[in-house]
C-alpha cells in the first residue's frame, strides 16, 4: 500500500464528513461493492430459508446476527479499490474463504455487540491484527475515533428500519385497492407468505444500508489514521520533495545538452550523406551514431535527445479524403452473392421504394388538399391591415360616408344638436384616420387629437376647421351649450370639403 | 502529468472573480442527527405549549393545533433564513444551508426545500429523501434539488497560530500550499510521535539538507518565520 496510489482525497475531515466519504465511495464503486455484497449475502439469505424451513420468523434475526460476517466482502473490496487495485473476480473468489472464516467466532459472539464495529473491522480485517496487538492498536486509535462510529451505528440502524417501512409502504401504495385488503390480511395473520414477504423487504433494506455502513466505518478509520499519522502531510511533503528534485535534474541535463549540441554541429560529421533523408530519418541516424559511440558524453547526449521535449518528430493522425491516397490498393474482392442475401437486399429495396412512394403520395395529397387553403389563409393574413380603432371604442374604423354632413344638418334641424355635432366630430376622426393617415389612438382625449392634428396636418385650413369643430363638440358635449345655428351650418357646409373626398381604404 | 481526480465530497464553485470556493457537502449521517435534534426541540416546545394551554380547554387545543402546523412547516425555514442557514440541530452539527452557488438561502429557497419535505417523506419516514441523497453527488434530497440548495459543513473558525518559541529562519521559495503544509506540520506535531515527525521531515531532506530531529527543528524554524516571527 502506498499513499500516493490512493484514489480518494486524503485530507483531514471532521468525522461526519468522513462518513459522507464512505457513502461517496459506495456510490463510486457501486457495481463492485454490491457485487461483493450479494456474492455473500444472497446465498446466505437463501440458505437460511432452506435451513429454517417453516420457522420463517427466525430468518431476519439470524441475518441481523450474521451482519458482521456479511460486512467483510464489501470492506475487502473497498480496501483494495481505495489504493487503486480493485480485485478481479477470481482474486476475490480465491480470497473469500480466508476472508469469511478469520476470527469468525469472536466477531459473532462478544464482538457482535460492539457499537463501533464498523470502525473496528478494518483493524482486524485489513491490518490482520488479533489478540493483544489488536487491542493495543484500538487503544492507539482512541476514543475520538470510536465515538462517531457509535453514532454511525445508531443512525444506520434507524435508517434501515425506516427504509424497511418505506419499502413496505411503497409496495402497498402501488397495489390496487381490492388486492391491498387481502395483502393487509396476509401480514396480519402472520402467515408464511406474509413472513416471507417481510423477510424479503428486510433483506432489501439491509442491502441498501449495510454496504454504506461498512464504507462509512472504513472512512472513519481512514480519517482517524490520516489524523494520527499525518497521511495528508506525507503526501504533500512527497509532492514538495518531487518538485524540489525536479528542477535540479533538469539543470544537470541541460548542461549535458549544451556540450552535446556543440558536438552535433562539429564539422566532422558529414551532412551530405543525409541530405536526401527526411528530418526524422536524419535524426534517427544521428541518434544511432551517438548511441554506438564509445564516448560516455555522447551516450549521455543520446539519452537526453531521446526525451520527448527534444524530439523534432511527432506522430499526427488526421482524416483526409481517399483521393489523396495513392490508388495502389487492389480493388475490393467482389462480394459473394448469396441467394438469401440477395433476396433480403431486394426486400429491403422494395420497402424503401414503397416508403418513398408513400412519402410522395402524402406530399401530393397535402399539396392538393391542404395547400390552397393554407396559402389563402397566409395571404389573407398578410393583406389585412391591422384594424384601426375608433376613438374610445374597440371597433374597426371605416371611412365616413360622403353624405355625413347632410345627415348631421338634418339632425340639427330636427333639434338634436348634440347628436349632429357628435356625428361630425366622429366622422372627422374617422376621416383623419382614413384619408389623412392620422389614426387617433383609442385612449386619446380631444386635446390629444388636436395636438396630433396640429403636429401632423399640413393644411392650415383643415387644422383650423378641426380646431373649431373640436371646440364646438366640447361645448355641446360637456357644457350642453350647442353652437349657434350659423356656426353649425358652416361646419356642416365645410365638412365635405375635407372629408367627403371619395374615401379610399388605405392599403 | 494530469492528476486523476480524487474521490471527494467537495463541490468546487468558481466565482465570477475567478476565486474557487470549496463547499463541503454534508451527507446523510450528520443530517439525520441534526434532524433528530430539531425533532426533539420541536417536540419539547410543543409539549410545553400543550401543558401551558391545557388550562384553556377546547380553545387552547385549537391554538395548540395552529402552533403545531406552524412549527411543522415554518420552524426550519425561519431558522434557515434568519439564523445563518442553520436550524439549532444543524448548528449543533456544524451544518448550514446555502444556495447551490454558495450564497445564503433566501425565503423562496428555504420555503421550497422545507415544503417539499412532504415529497422526501414519501412513501413514509423519508424513504425517497434517503434514496435521493444516496444517489446525488452533493447529497441533495428532493427538496434541495427543487430549491437549488445544498447542505454544507460550516468552516471552523480560524484560530491564531500557537507555536513554541524558538529561532526563526526564512525558508527558501515556497508556494502558498507548501507554506501551509509546513505550518500544518508544525501545528499538528503535538499529536505525532517524534519518530513519525522525523520520518516526515526526512521526506524533505532534499530541501532542508538535514536528517532526523534536526530536520524537524528546521521545519519548525521555517514555520515560525512564515507565521510572522522575523526576529
Amino acid at each position: 500500500m502506498s499513499l500516493e496510489s490512493a484514489t480518494v482525497a486524503l485530507r483531514l475531515r471532521n468525522p461526519w464528513e468522513a462518513t459522507d466519504l464512505g457513502v461517496a465511495m459506495v456510490r463510486h464503486w457501486i457495481g463492485p461493492v454490491y457485487g461483493a455484497w450479494f456474492t455473500v449475502a444472497l446465498p446466505l439469505f437463501l440458505l437460511l430459508h432452506l435451513l429454517c424451513w417453516g420457522n420463517w420468523w427466525l430468518i431476519p434475526w439470524l441475518l441481523w446476527w450474521l451482519k458482521p460476517w456479511l460486512d467483510r466482502a464489501p470492506l475487502y473490496l473497498l480496501g483494495h479499490a481505495l489504493f487503486g487495485d480493485p480485485p478481479s473476480r477470481r482474486q476475490f473468489r480465491r480470497e473469500l474463504p480466508r476472508l469469511l472464516f478469520r476470527q469468525l467466532i469472536a466477531a459473532l459472539t462478544w464482538r457482535r455487540f460492539d457499537l463501533a464495529r464498523s470502525f473496528v473491522l478494518p483493524v482486524s480485517q485489513l491490518e490482520g491484527l488479533s489478540g493483544k496487538a489488536r487491542r493495543q492498536r484500538l487503544r492507539d486509535l482512541g476514543q475520538p475515533g470510536r465515538g462517531p462510529a457509535v453514532w454511525l451505528t445508531l443512525v444506520c440502524a434507524n435508517v434501515e428500519a425506516a427504509l424497511d417501512f418505506a419499502l413496505l409502504m411503497l409496495v402497498w401504495l402501488l397495489i390496487p385497492d381490492v388486492v391491498a385488503l387481502e395483502f393487509g390480511d396476509l401480514l396480519d395473520d402472520g402467515s408464511a407468505w406474509g413472513q416471507l414477504w417481510l423477510n424479503i423487504i428486510g433483506f432489501c433494506g439491509m442491502s441498501l444500508v449495510e454496504p454504506c455502513y461498512v464504507a462509512a466505518g472504513f472512512a472513519l478509520y481512514l480519517n482517524r489514521r490520516t489524523r494520527l499519522e499525518a497521511w495528508d502531510l506525507e503526501l504533500g511533503f512527497r509532492r514538495m520533495a518531487a518538485r524540489w528534485a525536479g528542477p535540479g535534474r533538469t539543470v544537470a541535463r541541460l548542461a549535458v545538452l549544451v556540450v552535446g549540441l556543440s558536438l552535433l554541429t562539429a564539422p566532422g560529421m558529414s551532412r551530405a550523406d543525409h541530405d536526401e533523408l527526411s528530418l526524422c530519418e536524419q535524426r534517427r541516424v544521428r541518434e544511432a551514431e551517438l548511441a554506438q559511440s564509445p564516448s560516455p558524453v555522447k551516450q549521455a547526449l543520446e539519452e537526453v535527445l531521446r526525451e520527448p521535449p527534444l524530439q523534432p518528430c511527432e506522430w499526427r493522425q488526421r482524416w483526409r479524403f481517399r483521393e489523396d491516397e495513392p490508388s495502389g490498393a487492389a480493388p475490393e474482392p467482389p462480394f459473394r452473392h448469396d441467394l438469401l442475401a440477395q433476396w433480403f437486399a431486394g426486400a429491403v429495396e422494395m420497402l424503401l421504394w414503397f416508403a418513398f412512394g408513400l412519402f410522395l403520395a402524402v406530399v401530393g395529397w397535402w399539396a392538393l388538399r391542404k395547400a390552397p387553403r393554407a396559402l389563402a389563409r397566409i395571404r389573407r393574413r398578410s393583406i389585412q391591415p391591422s384594424p384601426l380603432l375608433a376613438q374610445g371604442r374597440y371597433e374597426a374604423i371605416s371611412p365616413p360616408s360622403a353624405d355625413l354632413a347632410d345627415e348631421a344638418w338634418r339632425l340639427w334641424i330636427a333639434g338634436q344638436s348634440r347628436e349632429a355635432v357628435r356625428m361630425l366630430y366622429q366622422g372627422s376622426l374617422a376621416g383623419l384616420a382614413t384619408h389623412y393617415r392620422l389614426p387617433t389612438p383609442a385612449s386619446a382625449t380631444e386635446e390629444d387629437c388636436l395636438r396630433l392634428a396640429a403636429r401632423h396636418l399640413a393644411d392650415p385650413e383643415l387644422r383650423d376647421f378641426f380646431h373649431r369643430l373640436t371646440r364646438s363638440w366640447q361645448a355641446v358635449a360637456y357644457a350642453h351649450r350647442p353652437p349657434d345655428a350659423a356656426v353649425a351650418q358652416t361646419l356642416c357646409q365645410q365638412w365635405p370639403r375635407y372629408f367627403a373626398v371619395g374615401g379610399e381604404w388605405p392599403a | 502529468m494530469p492528476e486523476p481526480a480524487l474521490l471527494d465530497t467537495v463541490r468546487q464553485i468558481e466565482t465570477p472573480e475567478g476565486i474557487t470556493l470549496s463547499l463541503r457537502a454534508a451527507g446523510p449521517v450528520a443530517r439525520a442527527l441534526a434532524w433528530s435534534i430539531d425533532l426533539l426541540i420541536q417536540c419539547m416546545a410543543l409539549l410545553a405549549l400543550l401543558i401551558a394551554l391545557a388550562t384553556l380547554s377546547q380553545g387552547g387545543f385549537g391554538v395548540w393545533l395552529i402552533a403545531l402546523f406552524l412549527t411543522e412547516w415554518l420552524y426550519p425555514a425561519l431558522f434557515e433564513v434568519y439564523a445563518g442557514g442553520a436550524t439549532p440541530g444543524k448548528k449543533a452539527l456544524g451544518l448550514m444551508v446555502v444556495h447551490a452557488n454558495g450564497t445564503p438561502v433566501g425565503w423562496s429557497a428555504a420555503l421550497i426545500r422545507n415544503l417539499l419535505r412532504a415529497a422526501d417523506f414519501l412513501p413514509v419516514l423519508y424513504g425517497f429523501g434517503m434514496v435521493a441523497m444516496f444517489s446525488n453527488r452533493d447529497f441533495q434530497r428532493l427538496g434541495d434539488l427543487a430549491a437549488g440548495t445544498l447542505v454544507i459543513y460550516r468552516d471552523p473558525p480560524i484560530l491564531a497560530l500557537t507555536l513554541l518559541p524558538g529561532p526563526a529562519l526564512p525558508p527558501p521559495s515556497l508556494s502558498l500550499a507548501e507554506q501551509q503544509l509546513i505550518i500544518d506540520f508544525v501545528e499538528r506535531s503535538t499529536i505525532l510521535n517524534p519518530a513519525r515527525q522525523a520520518e516526515l521531515a526526512e521526506l524533505l531532506t532534499g530541501f532542508t539538507r538535514l536528517t532526523g530531529m534536526a530536520g524537524v527543528e528546521r521545519l519548525q524554524a521555517y514555520a515560525r518565520w512564515l507565521a510572522g516571527d522575523h526576529s
